[in-house]
């Protein structure tokens, strides 16, 4: 018996386990149901006393080394079979990667202006883009047949499919500003809102000038609100949006629902040109009356900017028009933005 | 409007010298509202550029159009120089270039052009004999400039600018307010600046002093004149004010070389000497005046007048215009010689002939000059000003400064009679009560009222403080006729703020305390539907909103689309009655530029008529609409990817994705059906709870065919509006627990009828399994050799799930035998073996 033992000893010892037959062919002879530990422990039961005190140790010892030998060969044998790659296993293979998706660049910089204007506590309000003389022009101190009613190319819109009734005829909003009407007749103040959106001007598409763009607007009124207040507002905006380091100017403007009317313009270095970005002033006195707001009593700012002109600056547009053509090649260079929610 | 910085010198007077350099006088102008565009300088001439006598020419001898003249260009020096200029002649006085002469003109190459001496057809050519146009003083070129009228034989070889008084000038480029009609000329820029800089203004001409009488509006109310042996009556009150002035014995011609120069340089064209005189002063000081050719005039009554019908009148510039009833004219009797306010008319126009000049200077009614001007589409100088509104005191000015200006460069003798008719009634400025406290109300920072009221007197304002018995800070306030812009307190405040520089404002000491108000939930709402679909890989496009009308005629009914009434071009004439045609139109721009796989999405307005109340308008539905499409490969050329390009269910999918944003948990997935249209199978109406949110449609061949698209095309379009409706319905999210126990699956296959929808199979497995049945998949679909003809084949997964306990195996196979049972009943299933 001892004699057996030490002879397996010996084969196990000297065995070659590098192949998956070889492996096999290992467990089969020695570790199987029928190999020879089964047989050996077996004849080891029927053994006397003593003998079995001389075997015993060493025939549990040899099986704990045949049963390493076998799963360190095992482990092996699996490392140098993953380590092999298949064609379609080549981490180099190119693939395109996900479809990730983007928002338009017009949405991106609307949004980050709503988000900077949201941390200085504005809210934010909408209407529609078809809208009446009342909201879009008179309210806002146009008087009708007024030069500055010029100064925004309308189109029109009528109102019903009578085409006698031109007295009726509607306007695509040329600005959000019939917004403001809308929500100071339907809220007293204290206000602070923006308004986003798209409006219209009959123009002449070119590089520069399209029929649609997106503006926000924002109309701050309660008491005691100032032309100081105004400027702080839009220069802590200014800076948040293009800079802390910007240099900016307010000069006298003309707008028929402000007075006085302002324009902002900034520029990023002190030799280079100013560039527009605003109109502003302190609401007109004949606009608050419309909307029954006391102008004795409150007083308030409203501001507008152009979001695809401040969209072309920021990202490098030249011509306008590529905003609304939607080139898929153009659209995916803005996949990488993240953050819009 | 361009501005010359020489003309605003002069006008600035004897206090010229203390005006800083051109680029803090621009700075200063935009700062106070006059935002300067741009600002050039005109081009110098060089002194080698003298004048020179023409002595004789004669015939080249090698070519037919040359002369070969002999130019004398000093005292005693004679040139010879090639010309070939028809008018060129002896005993004229030119301009000549001489070698060496650099002018402010470019070659063919594009570099300034350069005299030399050069042989022309064999003779040596000394110079050049210019063109108005070739020292850049205008654009003729017809023959040289003949200088006789400007110079002597003294003047025979001094530089040409000097000795004809051309000098160089900046022209500033000032985009104007509406508001500011009184800054449409060179005194209106002038006061405005010397007031923002504190200099004193002079605010009358050379030559004009006299001519402002004391008394500018009371007792002025006259009914008529019988001035010139011309009766000028005013029935309309259109015209408050007309003023005519007589010159006799006037010679029509070019006006003086440096008048013209001044009119090129601001980009006027030079007419003749009396024409430019009324520009002249146009430009000036902002009043419009009309020469006419007294001449013309036969019946001795000068009327301005309205006409009961259409009236065709034919203007100087040669056309003939249908005046509509009502336009405003001047009529010589009943005839009319121009259109009031606008443009003069040809039969009265001021020609070579005319030796006797009818000067207007009026005033109208400036809402009465704007209809005639948008109705006839015209606007000159002239009604540009009355529109916004003219000064009704500077019509006699405007007179006196034109007929002498008349008689300087035309000659002839200024009639010492003035007619002037005058209904002042209405027109002089009120004074307006002014607080001084109203200013730092509205500009958050204290002014000091002697500081306000001298702003306001710097523009001209008469300041009376005798009004206020016990404060200083209160004063009357009138605006002088030239600003109709100010009429309330409000106006002064922007008046005195733009002068003391809105960019001193200090920073607010106390910052205004607001509690910030809600966002309304719409705004997030939108935002985050839009990401959802970016989430899922869509693009987001943003189309046009007005689109061509046959377009619109295609998609919806065409009543319901509605028209902009003045398009800007045939592309963009309707308003957009869905998302789907500019979505549409990105697919196919893209696949004609190469980009054949496009996954996109839009949020934005769409517009129709409705019977209905509509939305904001009375019968106009203006609604917020989801577009979402796809075409082209998936993944074109990829190794892996075996799906090609897209089906329908890829949609759908991302839309049920979509959707559990848009409709918040108030709508399981399993609530939103699809019915598809019984008279297009491929178009589906989906619906949320029965309720129609929008549709479903797979792009037909024919349309495909269209749009140059040659992969499936699917797209939806939601109305958001009635899902945000649904979605703020949900309850408030919060977290429920989830079972601890395991969930058993339950498969199998049914066999039904080829037209039995595979929704009708799951709305019965869901209506009849209990509310352990927590998810139906159909995971297999079959038609063909080894089932039976007109079947197909469906195989379920039902996934079970207590919260309470584990479910046995039985559990669940009773559940599914009353479900089969169900399908066998309701749906002719069987069970496939």
């Amino acid at each position: 018996m001892k004699q057996k033992v030490d002879d397996a000893r010996d084969k196990i010892v000297d065995a070659v386990l590098d192949s998956e037959e070889a492996l096999e062919s290992f467990r089969l002879t020695y570790l199987s149901r029928n190999g020879l530990f089964s047989t050996l422990f077996e004849e080891f039961k029927a053994l006397p006393g003593p003998e079995k005190k001389e075997v015993g140790k060493p025939l549990n010892v040899l099986k704990v080394q045949a049963e390493q030998k076998y799963a360190e060969a095992k482990e092996r044998l699996e490392d140098a079979k993953e380590a092999e790659r298949t064609a379609t296993d080549d981490i180099t293979l190119p693939v395109e990667p996900s479809l990730l998706g983007s928002m338009h660049p017009l949405t991106l910089v609307r949004h980050e202006m709503t988000q900077l204007f949201m941390r200085m506590g504005f809210t934010v309000a909408d209407g529609p883009e078809i809208e009446d003389d009342f909201h879009n022009f008179t309210a806002l101190n146009f008087p009708a047949d007024h030069p500055a009613r010029d100064m925004q190319d309308t189109f029109f819109v009528r109102k019903g499919e009578d085409e006698d009734h031109r007295s009726d005829d509607l306007v695509l909003r040329t600005h959000t500003s019939p917004v403001q009407i809308r929500l100071m007749k339907d809220k007293k103040p204290p206000i602070r809102a923006i308004m986003p959106g798209r409006v219209f001007r009959n123009e002449a598409v070119t590089y520069k000038s399209y029929f649609q763009f997106s503006q926000v607007e924002g109309l701050v009124v309660d008491t005691s609100i100032t032309m100081a207040d105004l400027i702080h507002t839009l220069v802590t905006f200014a800076k948040m949006m293009y800079g802390d380091h910007i240099e900016y100017r307010v000069r006298s403007s003309y707008f028929p629902f402000t007075e006085p009317s302002i324009e902002m313009d900034v520029r990023t270095t002190s030799d280079a040109p100013w560039m527009e970005i605003l109109g502003a002033g302190m609401v007109d006195p004949n606009v608050l009356r419309a909307v029954d707001v006391d102008p004795d009593t409150y007083s308030g700012f409203a501001f507008g900017m152009g979001i695809d002109r401040i969209c072309m600056l920021k990202y490098g547009f030249s011509d306008i028009r590529t905003l609304y053509e939607n080139d898929l090649r153009m659209l995916s260079q803005f996949e990488h933005i993240g953050g819009v929610r | 409007m361009n501005v010359s910085l020489n003309w605003i010198k002069e006008l600035v007077g004897e206090h010229a010298s203390s005006l800083p350099d051109v680029d803090v006088i621009a700075d200063t102008l935009t700062r106070i509202g006059h935002e300067v565009e741009e600002i050039r300088q005109t081009s110098p001439l060089p002194d080698s550029v003298i004048i020179g006598e023409v002595l004789e020419t004669e015939k080249h001898p090698d070519a037919d159009r040359l002369k070969v003249c002999k130019v004398r260009i000093s005292k005693d020096e004679i040139s010879t120089i090639i010309c070939g200029a028809p008018n060129v002649a002896a005993g004229q006085f030119v301009p000549v270039a001489t070698p060496g002469s650099v002018l402010p003109i470019k070659d063919k190459e594009g570099k300034p052009l350069s005299i030399k001496t050069s042989k022309i057809r064999g003779i040596e050519s000394n110079g050049m004999i210019c063109a108005m146009d070739e020292l850049a003083l205008g654009e003729d070129h017809d023959g040289i400039m003949v200088l006789n009228d400007e110079v002597s034989s003294s003047d025979v070889g001094r530089p040409f600018s000097e000795a004809c008084s051309i000098v160089a000038d900046t022209i500033l480029e000032v985009s104007l307010t509406p508001n500011r009609p009184d800054a449409a000329s060179h005194r209106g820029v002038a006061r405005d600046l010397c007031a923002a800089l504190g200099l004193p203004t002079k605010w009358s001409f050379p030559s004009a002093n006299s001519s402002r009488p004391d008394n500018l509006w009371a007792s002025n109310n006259t009914q008529s004149s019988n001035k010139g042996h011309v009766k000028i009556s005013l029935p309309d009150e259109q015209c408050p004010r007309y003023v005519a002035r007589w010159v006799h014995g006037v010679t029509i011609g070019p006006s003086p070389l440096h008048v013209r120069q001044r009119l090129e340089s601001l980009g006027l064209r030079s007419v003749n000497n009396v024409v430019d005189a009324t520009n002249w002063v146009l430009h000036e000081m902002g009043h419009p005046t009309h020469a006419f050719d007294a001449g013309s005039f036969s019946s001795g009554t000068l009327t301005v007048q309205r006409f009961d019908k259409e009236v065709d009148f034919t203007t100087l510039d040669h056309i003939e215009r249908s005046c509509p009833a009502g336009t405003l004219f001047i009529c010589d009797g009943d005839k009319p010689v121009a259109i009031a306010g606008v443009m003069g008319g040809l039969d009265s126009e001021v020609s070579d002939e005319t030796t006797d000049i009818l000067l207007e200077s009026a005033f109208f009614a400036p809402s009465s000059i704007r209809k005639t001007s948008k109705t006839l589409g015209l606007q000159t100088d002239a009604s540009y000003r009355y529109e916004r509104g003219a000064d009704p005191l500077a019509c006699l000015e405007a007179a006196q400064r034109v007929v002498e200006l008349i008689h300087d460069w035309a000659g002839g003798e200024v009639s010492g009679e003035i007619a002037d008719v005058f209904h002042s009634d209405g027109l002089e400025p009120s004074a307006i009560p002014f607080d001084c406290s109203l200013t730092t109300r509205i500009l958050g920072h204290e002014i000091e009222s002697t500081a306000q009221f001298e702003a306001l007197k710097s523009l001209g304002c008469n300041v009376d403080e005798s009004t206020s018995n016990n404060s200083s800070t209160i004063a009357s306030v009138t605006p002088p006729s030239f600003r109709p812009d100010l009429s309330r307190p409000i106006d002064l405040v922007e008046e005195v703020g733009r002068l003391w520089d809105y960019n001193r404002l200090p920073e607010p000491t106390v910052q205004q305390a607001f509690v910030p108000q809600p966002i309304p939930a719409r705004e997030s709402y939108l935002m985050g539907c839009a990401s959802a679909c970016m989430r899922l890989g869509y693009r987001e496009i943003q189309s046009n909103s007005l689109i061509p009308k046959d377009e619109a005629h295609q998609a919806i009914e065409p009543s319901k689309v509605i028209h902009t009434l003045n398009p800007v071009s045939t592309e963009a004439t309707s308003l957009r009655p869905t998302l789907a045609i500019g979505g549409l139109a990105v697919f196919q721009r893209n696949r004609n530029r190469g980009v054949h796989a496009a996954r996109c999405f839009e949020i934005g307005h769409v517009y129709r008529r409705t019977d209905g109340q509509g939305t904001w308008h009375q019968g106009i539905d203006e609604r917020t609409h989801l577009w979402m499409g796809v075409t082209g490969p998936i993944h074109e050329g990829d190794w892996a990817i075996s799906e090609k390009s897209y089906r329908f269910d890829h949609l759908k999918r991302d839309l049920l994705s979509v959707l559990k944003v848009a409709l918040g948990s108030t709508v399981d997935t399993q609530n939103i059906t699809f019915v598809t249209n019984t008279s297009n199978p491929l178009q589906s109406d989906i619906q949320a709870h029965g309720q129609s949110i929008g549709t479903f449609t797979e792009l037909g061949r024919k349309e495909r065919k269209a749009l140059d698209l040659d992969s499936p095309t699917f797209m939806v379009e939601v109305d958001l509006d009635r899902c945000f409706d649904v979605w703020t319905q949900a309850e408030p999210t919060r977290a429920k627990e989830v079972s601890k126990y395991p969930s058993i699956d339950y498969d199998f296959a049914l066999v039904v009828a080829s037209d039995v929808a595979a929704g009708t199979l799951e709305a019965i497995i869901r209506d009849t399994g209990s509310e352990r049945l927590q998810r139906i998949q159909c995971f297999d679909v079959y038609e063909g050799d080894q089932i039976a003809k007109n079947t197909k084949s469906l195989a379920f997964r039902c996934t079970f799930l207590d919260s309470t306990k584990t479910l046995t195996f039985n559990e669940v196979e009773d559940e599914i035998k009353l479900i089969l049972n169900s399908l066998k009943d309701k749906a002719s299933a069987e069970l496939r073996t």
